[in-house]
C-alpha cells in the first residue's frame, strides 16, 4: 500500500521538479530554437505519458490489491485494446519523429551564404583557421604539423592567405551563418558550445562539419564533449560573438600564413645573424 | 514458415491432444549436437562477415594500397580443398558402416589440415621475409588478421577431431563414428568455404568494390 | 536413440559425490549458476565502490587527494565495463539463464554440461584478468567503456600500456566464455524441452533469456573483431582504426585506418547489448507480475512477439549512438526511424505489464514491489530514450549528463531491480528458505527511492549542458553554482543506496540459515521449477521421471477452478475450455 502513495508522490515530485527546477537550458545564442522547441515538446509528451502510465498503475494497484474474497480475472488478451494502444503510441512517436527529421535535414544542410571556419582539435586545446580572401582553405598534412604552422602545405597557393589563429578563442560575426569544419590531429574530440545547442565530433583522418548562426553577442565557452584523455575536462576555449565593427577589428589583428612565414623568416635570419 | 505458425498459437486454450503429439520432448543426441554446431557456425559467420565488411570499408579509404597477390595461397587453397574431399569421403564411408577406413580418412584429413596450417605459416614467413609486416599497411594487417583467425578455427577443428578420434578409436559404436564424422565434415566444408571467400576478397581487384563503397559510406 | 536428457538411471544413484566435484568442478547447471552469480556479485561490488569514488570527486571536487584526473577516468571506465558486461550480462544469462532454463522447461540439465562448466571457468578467468589490470604499471585503462581509438591506445590516456591490453584480452576471454554458455542455453531451449512443452507454453522468462542469448551470440563477434583489431593496432602497430596522427608532440607511424569503423563495430555489439541485459529482465518481470498478481500475463503472444521484434530491430539501430560522431549525416534519418520504431514493441510490453495488474489480485510481496519499481523506473528511462533517439534532439544532449541519467535508468537501475526481485522470488527454490522480510523492505525502499533521487535530477544537469566524463567542472561559467549543490546531493544519495546493498548481501547469507523455511512452492506458482520433487532441486532436477506439461505457464485464477493457480504439469480436465 505504501508503494501506491510513493508512486503518486514521485509523479508529483517529478512534474513539480520539471517546472520549478532552476536547472534548464542555458539561454540560446544561435539559430537553433527549433531544437529547443522539439525538446520542450518531447518533454511535454513524454511527461504526460509518464504520469498517465504511473498513475494508472497506482490506481490499478489500489483497486485490485489483495483482500479477503477478492479474486483475479482470467483475461488472456484483448486484441482491440492492444491495437488501439499501438495506434495511439505510433501517432505520438510520429508526432515527435517527423518534425525531428525535418530539423535534422536543416541541421546537416549548410546554407550557401555560410562562411567557413576550420576548427582544429588536439590534446588539449583548440585552434582555428579562416580561409582568407580566396575563400579556400589551403591543403594540410597532419604529420607536417611540426614542420609548418598547422601542417600547411608550402606548395598550395590557397594556403598563404589562410588566417591562422593558434589560440583558444575564436570570434564570430553576429547573424552570419558559419560552417564549422572540424579536424583533429590526434584523437576524437567534440566541439560543443552549450548556448549554440549544436555539436559535432572531430575525427582524426576525416573532416566533419556542422553549421550555426550566432544570434546573440557575448562570450561563450567551448568545451570538448568527447572523452579525449586525462586533460579532457581542461580542453576549453571561447567563442566571442560580436557586431561587425568589433569583429572586423579583431579580424584585422589576425595573421595570415604568409605574414607568419615572413615573420618567421625574419626571425630565423635574425637568429642566424645573432649567432654569428 | 512454421516459426510464424508456432508463435501465433494461443497457448491458453486447452489442447486435448495427447501431450506426446503436442511436443514429444525427444531429441536425439546427434540432432542436438548438430544444431549446436550449426549455431556455432552462425556465430563464426557473423565474425568473418564483420571482418569482410570492415575490409571492404577500409578499401574505400583514399590511402588504401591493395595487397600484392601471394601466389603461394593458391597451393594452400588446394591443400585445404583436398582435406575437405577426404573428409567427405570419410563421411560417406562412415555412413556405409566402414568405421575403420573412415577413421583412417579422418586422420588423413587432420594431417592435411595441419599441412595447410604449416603452409599458411610458411606464407606468412615469406611475406615477413620480404618485410611486409602487419604494420606495413592495412591490406597486410587484414591479411594477417583474416588468415590468423581462419587458422585458429582450423586448429580448433583439428584439436577436437584428435580428441574425438581418441574417444572412438576402440569404439565399435558405428553410430558414434558416423555422427562425429558428419559433424567434422560440416565443419571442414564450412571452413573451406570461409577460406575461399576470404581468399577471393583478398584477390579482388579493389576497383569495383571501391567505387561502390565509396558512394555508400562517404559523404 | 540417445536422449538429450541424462538417462534416468543416472539420477540420484551416482550423482557427483565429493565436495570438489559437487561445488567446484561441477557440471550441474544450478551450481554453475550460483558460481556465475557469486563471481558477478563480487566484481560488481568492485564496480559499486568505483562509482562511490567517482561520486566523491563529482560531488566534492578537490577534497580527496587519491582521486586525480587519471584515476577518475579509470574509475569511470572500469565501473561502466564491469557493470554492463561482467555483472549484468553474466548475472542474467550465466546466472539466471543457467539456473532457470533447465528447471523451467523441464530438462535435467543443459545439453552440453561440460561446455557449460568451461564457460564458467573462462568467465572467471576473464574477471581475474580484468581485476589484475588495476595492478599493472599505468593501471587500468581510462579510455571510457567505449574504448574509442585512437585515444584508448595512445599516451595521454591512463592505462594505455598494459591496462588496455588486459582489458581487451579479458573481453576476448569473456566472449569465448559467453559463446560456450550461450550455445548451451539456446540449444537447450530448442532441444531439451520436456514432453508437452511447446515454445509458446514457455514462461516469458525463458523467452527473454532465449532471445537475448541469440542476440548475444550474434552481437559479441562484433566486439570480438573490434577488440582483436584494436589489440593489433596497439601491439603490432597495425592501422585498422588509426589514421595518420600526431601524439604528444611526435608524428606516429600509423596511417590509413578509420576511427569510425571501431565505433560501428562497437555499437553493432553495444546496442544489442542493451537489450541483452533488458530482455531477460522483461521476461522475468512479466513472470513476477503475473505470479504475484495471481493473474495470467496479459497478451502473452504480444509479449513474445515484442521480444522477438525488439531482438531483431536492435541490430539495425546501433548508429543512434553515433549521431554526432561524424559519420555520414544522412545515416541519421535511417537510424532515427528504426530507433523510434523499436519504441513501439517496448511500449506494448509496458502496457501489458500494467494491464496484467488491472483486474489482478495484487499481493505486495518483495518480488512484486521490485517489479513495480522496475516498471516505474523503466518507463522513465524508456521515455528519455525518445529524446536521444530522435536524432536532432540528441544533438544538444549527447555526451551530457542527460545520457548518463537515461542509460542508468533504463539499463542500470531497471535491470538491477529485476535482479533483486528475481533473487527474492527464487531464493526459496534455491535454498529452501525465505529471505528476511524486514531487511528486504529496507533494501527495497532505499534502493527504489534512492536511485530515483540520484538519476531523476541528473537529467536536468544534462539540460544545462554539463558534459559527462569530466574530471572537473571548475571554471565553467555556464554551469550555475546550484548545480554543484545538486551534484553533492546526488553523491550523498549514491552513498546511501550503495550502503543499502550491504543490507541485501547480509540478508542473502543470513537467510540461508535463519530464513523462514519455505515449502517447494511458496508463491503458489504454476511454472515447472516450483514443481520439482525436492527443494532445493537435486542433481538431475526431476527425480525418476521428467514432468509432462499440459498447459501454459499462466493458468492463474482460472474460472471454475477453486485454487487460484493450476501448475503446468496438471492434466487438462475433460471439457476444460478457456475460450474468451
Amino acid at each position: 500500500m505504501i508503494i501506491i502513495a510513493i508512486i503518486i508522490l514521485l509523479v508529483i515530485f517529478s512534474v513539480v521538479f520539471s517546472f520549478m527546477s532552476p536547472w534548464g537550458f542555458v539561454p540560446i545564442a544561435a539559430d537553433w530554437s527549433e531544437i529547443d522547441m522539439l525538446l520542450d515538446a518531447t518533454l511535454v509528451i513524454t511527461g504526460v505519458v509518464f504520469a498517465a502510465v504511473a498513475l494508472f498503475m497506482a490506481y490499478a494497484l489500489y483497486k485490485y490489491r489483495n483482500r479477503a474474497g477478492h479474486r483475479a480475472e482470467f483475461e488472456p488478451e484483448n486484441k482491440r485494446l492492444e491495437l488501439i494502444l499501438t495506434a495511439a503510441t505510433s501517432i505520438g512517436i510520429i508526432a515527435m519523429l517527423a518534425p525531428g527529421l525535418v530539423v535534422w535535414n536543416k541541421y546537416i544542410t549548410v546554407p550557401d551564404d555560410a562562411e567557413t571556419i576550420e576548427v582544429i582539435g588536439q590534446q588539449w586545446s583548440w585552434a582555428f583557421r579562416l580561409p582568407g580572401e580566396d575563400g579556400r582553405l589551403g591543403a594540410v598534412t597532419t604529420q607536417d604539423i611540426y614542420e609548418t604552422p598547422f601542417g600547411l602545405s608550402a606548395v598550395d597557393l590557397a594556403a598563404y592567405d589562410d588566417i591562422l589563429i593558434d589560440d583558444n578563442e575564436i570570434h564570430l560575426l553576429l547573424g552570419q551563418p558559419v560552417k564549422m569544419v572540424l579536424r583533429s590531429i590526434d584523437v576524437l574530440h567534440d566541439f560543443y558550445v552549450p548556448q549554440f545547442r549544436a555539436k559535432m565530433d572531430l575525427v582524426p583522418g576525416i573532416v566533419t562539419y556542422f553549421w550555426v548562426t550566432p544570434t546573440r553577442t557575448g562570450t561563450f565557452e567551448i568545451i570538448c564533449a568527447e572523452l579525449c584523455g586525462v586533460g579532457h575536462s581542461e580542453m576549453r576555449g571561447y567563442v566571442v560573438v560580436e557586431e561587425e565593427g568589433a569583429y572586423n577589428e579583431w579580424l584585422a589583428e589576425q595573421e595570415t600564413y604568409a605574414e607568419l612565414a615572413a615573420k618567421e623568416h625574419i626571425d630565423s635570419v635574425e637568429y642566424a645573424n645573432n649567432s654569428e | 514458415m512454421s516459426f510464424l505458425r508456432h508463435i501465433s498459437d494461443k497457448p491458453w486454450i486447452p489442447d486435448h491432444r495427447p501431450t506426446v503429439e503436442i511436443h514429444s520432448g525427444m531429441a536425439t543426441r546427434a540432432a542436438t549436437t548438430k544444431r549446436g554446431l550449426v549455431l556455432f557456425l552462425s556465430v563464426v559467420t557473423v565474425l568473418f562477415l564483420l571482418i569482410s565488411i570492415a575490409y571492404l570499408e577500409n578499401t574505400s579509404l583514399p590511402e588504401w594500397k591493395p595487397l600484392r597477390e601471394p601466389q603461394l595461397l593458391w597451393y594452400n587453397t588446394a591443400i585445404l580443398a583436398f582435406s575437405s574431399l577426404t573428409m567427405q569421403y570419410a563421411r560417406m564411408l562412415a555412413q556405409k558402416d566402414n568405421a575403420i577406413r573412415a577413421r583412417q580418412l579422418l586422420v588423413i584429413s587432420a594431417i592435411l589440415a595441419v599441412v595447410f596450417l604449416y603452409a599458411q605459416v610458411f606464407a606468412w614467413h615469406e611475406l615477413l621475409q620480404q618485410r611486409f609486416f602487419a604494420s606495413t599497411n592495412p591490406a597486410y594487417a587484414f591479411f594477417y588478421l583474416m588468415t590468423g583467425l581462419h587458422g585458429i578455427h582450423i586448429l580448433g577443428g583439428v584439436s577436437v577431431l584428435i580428441l574425438a578420434l581418441g574417444k572412438i578409436s576402440n569404439d565399435n559404436n558405428l553410430d558414434a563414428v558416423a555422427d562425429m564424422t558428419r559433424l567434422c565434415a560440416i565443419y571442414w566444408h564450412y571452413l573451406l568455404l570461409v577460406w575461399v571467400v576470404l581468399f577471393a576478397l583478398l584477390l579482388v581487384d579493389n576497383y569495383m568494390v571501391n567505387t561502390f563503397w565509396y558512394g555508400m559510406c562517404r559523404s | 536413440m540417445v536422449s538429450t536428457n541424462i538417462d534416468d538411471s543416472e539420477v540420484g544413484s551416482h550423482g557427483p559425490q565429493s565436495f570438489l566435484t559437487k561445488y567446484v568442478w561441477s557440471q550441474d547447471h544450478k551450481v554453475i549458476a550460483i558460481q556465475y552469480m557469486g563471481t558477478a556479485t563480487a566484481i560488481g561490488l568492485v564496480a559499486l565502490v568505483l562509482s562511490w569514488f567517482m561520486r566523491l570527486q563529482i560531488g566534492f571536487p578537490d577534497t580527496f587527494d587519491f582521486i586525480d584526473s587519471s584515476s577518475y577516468y579509470q574509475y569511470v571506465t572500469m565501473h561502466g565495463m564491469i557493470m554492463v558486461i561482467y555483472l549484468l550480462t553474466a548475472f542474467f544469462l550465466g546466472g539466471f539463464g543457467n539456473y532457470l532454463i533447465p528447471l523451467m522447461i523441464g530438462a535435467r540439465d543443459m545439453v552440453f554440461p561440460y561446455l557449460n562448466m568451461l564457460s564458467y571457468w573462462f568467465y572467471l578467468l576473464s574477471v581475474i584478468i580484468l581485476a589484475s589490470s588495476f595492478f599493472v604499471p599505468g593501471g587500468a585503462t581510462g579510455a571510457g567503456w567505449t574504448l574509442y581509438p585512437p585515444q584508448s591506445i595512445l599516451e595521454g590516456t591512463p592505462g594505455s600500456d598494459w591496462g588496455i591490453i588486459l582489458m581487451l584480452v579479458s573481453l576476448i576471454v569473456f566472449i569465448i566464455a559467453f559463446t560456450m554458455g550461450g550455445l548451451n542455453y539456446v540449444i537447450t531451449v530448442l532441444q531439451a524441452r520436456t514432453e508437452g512443452m511447446t515454445m509458446m507454453r514457455m514462461p516469458l522468462t525463458i523467452w527473454g533469456i532465449f532471445v537475448a542469448t541469440i542476440m548475444g551470440l550474434l552481437a559479441f563477434p562484433a566486439l570480438f573483431v573490434g577488440g582483436i583489431m584494436l589489440m593489433f593496432d596497439k601491439v603490432l602497430g597495425t592501422s585498422f582504426f588509426i589514421p595518420a596522427i600526431v601524439s604528444m608532440g611526435e608524428s606516429l607511424e600509423y596511417g590509413g585506418g578509420s576511427p569510425l569503423l571501431f565505433q560501428h563495430l562497437f555499437w553493432f555489439f553495444g546496442h544489442p547489448e542493451v537489450y541483452i541485459v533488458a530482455l531477460p529482465g522483461f521476461g522475468i518481470v512479466s513472470d513476477l507480475i503475473s505470479i504475484h498478481a495471481r493473474k495470467n500475463i496479459f497478451g502473452y503472444r504480444q509479449m513474445v512477439w515484442a521480444i522477438v521484434v525488439i531482438g531483431a530491430l536492435s541490430f539495425i539501430v546501433w548508429a543512434h549512438h553515433m549521431y554526432v560522431s561524424g559519420m555520414n549525416p544522412y545515416f541519421g534519418f535511417f537510424f532515427a526511424v528504426t530507433t523510434l520504431i523499436i519504441a513501439l514493441p517496448t511500449a506494448i510490453k509496458v502496457y501489458n505489464w500494467v494491464l496484467t495488474l488491472w483486474r489482478g489480485n495484487i499481493h505486495f510481496t518483495l518480488p512484486m514491489l521490485f517489479a513495480i519499481a522496475f516498471i516505474f523506473t523503466f518507463v522513465v528511462g524508456g521515455l528519455t530514450g525518445l529524446f536521444l533517439g530522435n536524432v536532432v534532439v540528441d544533438v544538444p544532449l549527447s555526451d551530457t549528463y542527460f545520457v548518463v541519467a537515461h542509460f542508468h535508468m533504463v539499463m542500470g537501475v531497471a535491470p538491477v531491480l529485476v535482479v533483486f526481485g528475481a533473487i527474492y522470488h527464487w531464493y526459496p527454490k534455491a535454498t529452501g528458505r525465505m529471505m528476511n522480510q524486514a531487511m528486504g523492505h529496507i533494501h527495497f525502499w532505499v534502493t527504489f527511492i534512492g536511485t530515483y533521487a540520484i538519476f531523476f535530477p541528473m537529467h536536468f544537469l544534462g539540460f544545462i549542458g554539463m558534459p559527462r566524463r569530466y574530471f572537473s567542472f571548475e571554471g565553467l561559467e555556464f554551469i550555475p553554482e546550484s548545480a554543484y549543490t545538486l551534484n553533492a546531493a546526488i553523491s550523498i544519495a549514491a552513498f546511501i543506496v550503495g550502503a543499502a546493498q550491504m543490507v541485501f548481501l547480509f540478508n542473502l547469507f543470513w537467510s540461508i540459515r535463519h530464513g523462514k523455511p519455505a515449502n517447494g512452492n511458496p508463491w503458489r506458482a504454476t511454472s515447472l521449477e516450483w514443481q520439482t520433487p525436492q527443494t532445493p532441486p537435486v542433481h538431475g532436477n526431476w527425480g525418476a521421471s521428467l514432468p509432462v506439461v499440459h498447459r501454459w505457464a499462466y493458468d492463474y485464477s482460472l474460472p471454475g477452478v477453486e485454487a487460484d493457480f493450476v501448475p503446468q504439469n496438471v492434466p487438462i480436465t475433460e471439457g476444460e475450455t478457456n475460450e474468451q
